[in-house]
């Protein structure tokens, strides 16, 4: 008992929702949905999307809430002991155990991804990918090179700039943990998520004093809403819609049933998961559409638009956005607000879904708050370093398609089962109406009983169908080619390639299974006025110019369409012949995503291992007798 | 804009700021009593 009366506990109403919808709000909300709405029917995309919020969204907050808030009565603020509760049976703790190792490998990429956001607003200060005569910046190779995705060194001489912020932004995690919930969590989001709103209002308000330069936000809002109703056919859109839902309420992670769990028995659950709902989706549908994509329409055009929504999320945030940025004045304000509302909005979020290992730490291993924190600090920079150094060979994609994608649906069809059918929808309702300042419609009584867990269900098998498309499972070498010296040119090279080449790089990749190994070449090539390119030597790995030979990769080109075309107006062009270099990669991807799935497993294991030798000790130490009152508790 | 683009958008914008205003007018009229701090012990469960 003295252990449950220690436990932390929030410090008001508000910084509880603030919180809460911290945790929710994140990218994703100001990133990934407009890029999912443009590229799945635009406005028709918002109907499998509302379906999506109530057949699980909705149900499945308030069931985290309501599980949360139940295990804290016990102490425990992680899944493990919460699942206990819900049905004592001595495998329940086991299945717990996502919500332990999900949010850690989560943590182990997407903090990676926060100090990217917390990066860029350094060099927006800085002004340093503003393009210079001397210097041209393509920020598409400006990313990949901090990233170490590329193989030239324009603009990153190496890691250094890339390990240093992303120490820094695990630090800040840690010290955020280690403060604790009221003096830190809640702390953060009363001072992040005012800021947040500040930040997405400055930029709602200069988006819409733009003017028009190659278009106008009306254009944008325009592609963003008009409704497609013959997507709706598609189960894609309607899948795209679910996986929207999942990701935006950061349900099934755990991270919202350990918030609850510092609330007092009578504190209310219903109305703060509709308000945690409700806070997040208006910044993800009015923030959302309203900054982005109207701004990518006034300065590339309306043609560009879905392009430019289709080339991913990190492409529309780091790319498309700086580029907009850099043209007006103050750069150093607004692409600094942009990069650090970014990063608010993602920091809020992973302390947030990091918090459930914490509290397993301190209540389940009673480790003292300092050294819980310590050691979560040791597993998040190893964690992240695969993330850092192998990122070229795909081990972000790999943690965030088992943690932050697949296993999020089994997390949630595990705690739907167990919450509506084991622990027993009459009981769960009675649950989640104690002390609730609104009433749940009853209607959802039965969503959450059939439909939601049906519809887990399907979403699971249509992820890991769409895996098995893809070949996510198999990993297969990744090939490609690129200039070398880029920054050097004020134009662009690209191709507008029809998938012609595709056999070349199968025989480039079926060559590196063989060999097992990474494969190079480099290419000295003439860059001619018309902006084709002339392969005149071929140079690398023997395995590799047996595939392809110097003619072979002029035919790779053309196929691609590959060429330069001109700068921007007022720089110089290609007036005579230049030699540039090229380099082919061809990059043996199956050991590092192994690696990745190797880790994965090491650390689901060495919980498992935790929480089975935690709950002996425990055992041993409540003795029998007290063993069977609280079961006989847990039963009643 | 066509048409169907700012219904949409007007409807989709017009309900989630609605829900947000409910939910606020909600919390400020709550008036729920709060145990003491610390924690209740643990009840039965129903």
């Amino acid at each position: 008992m003295a252990d449950i009366e220690q436990r932390e506990s929030w410090g008001s109403r508000w910084g509880l929702v603030l919180a809460a919808a911290g945790n929710a709000i994140g990218i994703g909300n100001l990133l990934r949905f407009p890029g999912q709405a443009a590229q799945n029917g635009g406005g028709a995309f918002m109907i499998p999307y509302v379906v999506s919020l109530f057949v699980f969204g909705l149900p499945m907050m308030w069931v985290a809430w309501t599980v949360g808030r139940m295990g804290g009565r016990w102490g425990h603020g992680s899944t493990p002991g919460m699942f206990e509760r819900l049905w004592p049976h001595r495998a329940s703790k086991y299945l717990g155990v996502l919500g332990i190792v999900l949010p850690l490998v989560f943590c182990f990429y997407y903090t990676y991804i926060e100090s990217w956001c917390l990066a860029y607003s350094w060099f927006s200060l800085t002004g340093d990918y503003a393009s210079t005569p001397d210097r041209a910046v393509h920020l598409d190779r400006y990313l990949a090179e901090y990233l170490g995705d590329s193989s030239s060194h324009s603009y990153f001489p190496g890691y250094t700039t890339t390990f240093t912020f992303a120490v820094i932004a695990i630090s800040l995690n840690v010290w955020i943990l280690y403060r604790g919930v009221a003096r830190g969590i809640e702390l953060l989001a009363k001072i992040a998520m005012p800021l947040l709103f500040l930040f997405c209002l400055i930029l709602v308000v200069r988006v819409f004093t733009l003017g028009d330069v190659k278009g106008s936000v009306w254009d944008g809002l325009n592609f963003l809403w008009t409704p497609d109703f013959g997507a709706l056919a598609s189960p894609t859109v309607w899948i795209a819609a679910a996986g929207q839902i999942f990701f935006t309420l950061s349900i099934g992670f755990g991270s919202l049933e350990c918030y609850a769990s510092y609330l007092r028995e009578n504190d209310d659950v219903a109305l703060t998961g509709l308000t945690t709902t409700a806070t997040n989706e208006f910044v993800e549908v009015i923030f959302g559409s309203l900054i982005a994509i109207p701004a990518c329409a006034v300065f590339f055009g309306a043609e560009q638009v879905k392009p430019i929504a289709e080339s991913g999320t990190f492409a529309i945030g780091m790319v498309s956005m700086p580029e907009i940025l850099r043209s007006l004045p103050g750069l150093e304000f607004f692409g600094a607000i942009w990069f650090l509302l970014l990063f608010f909005a993602a920091f809020t979020s992973s302390v947030g879904v990091c918090q459930p290992v914490m509290a397993f730490l301190q209540d389940e291993a009673k480790l003292p708050r300092g050294a819980a924190a310590m050691v979560i600090a040791l597993f998040w920079f190893l964690g992240t370093i695969p993330c850092i150094y192998f990122f070229r060979y795909g081990t972000l994609d790999e943690m965030d398609f088992w943690a932050g994608t697949l296993g999020l649906v089994v997390f949630a069809i595990v705690e739907a089962i167990l919450f509506a059918w084991v622990f027993g929808m009459k009981r769960g309702w009675v649950e989640m109406h104690r002390g609730a300042l609104i009433r749940v419609p009853a209607v959802f009584r039965y969503v959450l009983k059939y439909v939601t867990p049906v519809a887990l269900l399907a979403i699971f098998c249509a992820w890991f169908v769409e895996a098995i498309a893809k070949d996510k499972l198999i990993p297969t070498p990744r090939v490609r080619y690129e200039v070398v010296d880029l920054h050097e040119f004020h134009g662009t090279f690209g191709g507008s390639g029809n998938g012609e080449s595709g056999e070349i790089r199968k025989a480039v990749a079926a060559e590196v299974e063989r060999v097992e190994r990474d494969l190079f070449a480099w290419a000295d090539a003439v860059l001619l006025p018309s902006g084709s390119l002339e392969i005149h030597s071929l140079q690398g790995d023997p395995e590799l110019v047996a595939v392809v030979d110097a003619a072979g990769l002029q035919r790779w080109l053309d196929l691609d369409g590959f060429a330069y075309s001109g700068p921007p107006a007022g720089r110089e062009g290609v007036e005579e012949p230049r030699t540039v270099r090229i380099r082919i990669e061809a990059l043996h991807r199956a050991p590092y995503i192994w690696l990745v799935r190797f880790l994965i497993a090491s650390v689901t294991i060495a919980f498992i291992v935790i929480i089975g030798a935690l709950w002996r000790r425990r055992s041993v130490e409540v003795g029998p007798s007290r063993r069977t009152t609280a079961a006989a508790e847990v039963a009643s | 804009m066509s048409a169907g683009a700012v219904v949409f958008m007007l409807l989709t914008m017009g309900a989630v700021a609605a829900l947000a205003a409910i939910c606020l007018v909600a919390w400020v009229r709550a008036k729920a009593p709060r145990p003491p701090a610390g924690g209740a012990p643990p009840e039965e469960l129903p």
